[in-house]
């Protein structure tokens, strides 16, 4: 089976005037497969974060290539990387950031639709089952940002972000800023949808909890420093971790 | 049982908006309670309650909080400042944003002590670098002189422990001393705080929305919902044996990891 994702050689170094140049991401490879859950973990300053903002092409890779869908999209501009977000779509921390305070969730989730094309008519209707797909009332299409919970808000940010049904799902760190109970609940939903889409959807899953990772991901990419240290199932990885690190991160989890 | 600190039927309103009802509990000397709940259950509100540190917005609207005899609330403010330190210390959520970035570490702790007894700059130093060393820093000497940005989160957040033990106080709140910092920190942090109960006897009142870090540090554990307390016991039966339906769901909440 072809990869739908491919990272090879990835790195990212920051160059700052009159300080030695800082190397957040240096050299990294994996690959994702359709239908699959890719979680990738570490702490923070561990260039998580980094590597997935230069897959989501929000910033430009130092060196390296990324392939999406059999396509090169590491120097894609204009036009042409807009195509891409059809197939890539991110779910970011913080919900309530991510929404423009003064327009309504359903106008938020049907910008990408309106961008596409879909008449207004269209773009309602398929807003207000993309939200009862995430399991929010329709009505919820009407609310601001500001007047819905952040785990409410967290399921409209993946209601958007399936909107024009992408491959691939990016969440970076989607659960961290929300409650224990909220966080279970983004997971079952997560759960749910790929279990309605099957190989169609693939998830990319940045996140610093590992016990998580375990309930969620099929395979684990360990990062610290800017390398990957470690990589497998996560069951693998969590009981017969080979990295030092990777060790006392299981250790620390109390 | 001998007691420190007493809550008694308190509530708590933000702008007349009721945030905490008809809360009690009592902590022991060396005891460390933990009190969790999901954000805006008003664990912050509690501890701050104690301290003075609500505000104009908030005040206590009913019940009292009894320390050594003397009702919290109900002190004039310029008593209640001389008790915050030495007797009830307090630990913030992110010890970095409570430094003074442009001054070092050292002259911050010397300022918070001569607030309250008059030290020479030599008996502080000689003070704070014994208290440092109890504590387990190495290098007590480059902390001193370090600037908070100098240092790294989890060591900033050890320090902002330091600096409240530095006084000796009977009672510690804690709020969320650890969700700011990476799990392999945490760790050292929780380390850190039961080093400080074990070497001083101080109890702790902590605050955390981690099960996992209650678990592993508090004695008797109280939990919060929307202000109200649903569940308040000893840590290994609540968290073994919860009664409360929202204790319930939120134990099954945590992920926890199959070793």
């Amino acid at each position: 089976m072809e990869p739908i994702l491919k990272a090879e050689n990835l790195t990212k170094v920051f160059s700052r005037q009159g300080q030695e140049d800082f190397t957040a991401v240096n050299g990294i490879s994996f690959e994702l497969f359709p239908g699959e859950c890719l979680a990738i973990i570490g702490e923070s300053g561990s260039g998580k974060t980094t590597a997935v903002n230069m897959i989501s092409r929000l910033i430009d890779a130092t060196s390296g290539q990324i392939t999406l869908n059999d396509q090169d999209i590491t120097h894609l501009k204009g036009k042409a990387l807009r195509e891409v977000y059809r197939t890539m779509q991110m779910v970011f921390q913080t919900p309530t950031d991510s929404f423009d305070p003064r327009r309504t969730l359903g106008d938020g989730i049907g910008e990408s639709l309106r961008n596409v094309g879909v008449s207004k008519a269209e773009t309602r209707k398929k807003v207000e089952a993309l939200l009862e797909k995430c399991g929010l009332p329709k009505e919820f299409a009407r609310r601001y940002p500001h007047q819905v919970s952040g785990g409410q808000c967290q399921r409209a940010a993946i209601a958007r972000a399936l909107a024009i049904e992408p491959k691939l799902l990016i969440c970076d760190e989607a659960t961290s800023a929300l409650d224990v109970t909220v966080q279970k609940e983004i997971i079952e939903l997560l759960n749910e949808l790929r279990a309605q889409q099957g190989q169609s959807l693939s998830i990319l899953f940045i996140c610093h909890d590992i016990s998580q990772v375990q309930q969620f991901a099929d395979r684990v990419l360990v990062m610290y420093h800017g390398n990957i240290v470690e990589a497998g199932t996560p069951d693998e990885v969590i009981r017969t971790p080979k990295n030092d690190y990777t060790k006392r991160l299981i250790d620390s989890v109390l | 049982m001998e007691e420190l600190l007493r809550y008694e039927h308190v509530d708590i309103s933000y702008l007349g908006v009721p945030t905490v009802r008809d809360v009690s509990f009592t902590l022991a000397p060396g005891e460390i309670l933990g009190i969790v709940g999901e954000s805006g259950s008003g664990k912050s509100t509690l501890i701050k309650a104690a301290m003075g540190l609500l505000g104009a917005e908030g005040c206590v609207t009913r019940g009292d909080i009894w320390y050594k005899g003397k009702n919290l609330p109900d002190l004039p403010q310029k008593e209640l400042r001389k008790l915050c330190g030495p007797e009830l210390g307090y630990i913030f959520q992110s010890a970095g944003s409570s430094f003074c970035p442009i001054r070092t570490v050292g002259a911050q702790l010397y300022e918070t002590m001569r607030e309250h007894e008059r030290i020479s700059k030599a008996d502080f130093e000689a003070r704070a670098m014994e208290m440092l060393q109890k504590l387990g820093f190495e290098n007590g000497k480059r902390i001193l002189e370090s600037y908070p940005f100098e240092l790294s989160g989890g060591m900033q957040q050890r320090i902002g422990i330091a600096a409240a033990m530095l006084l000796k106080p009977s009672v510690l709140f804690a709020d969320e001393p650890t969700s700011a910092l990476d799990v392999t920190i945490q760790k050292q942090v929780v380390e850190e705080m039961l080093l400080v109960r074990k070497t001083f006897g101080t109890a702790v009142v902590l605050v955390a929305h981690n099960l996992g870090v209650i678990g592993a540090m508090a004695d008797r554990v109280l939990v919060l919902k929307d202000g109200e307390a649903v569940e308040y016991g000893k840590t290994q039966e609540v968290l073994t044996n919860p009664q409360a339906d929202y204790t319930k769901a939120l134990l099954a909440a945590v992920p926890k990891l199959r070793r």
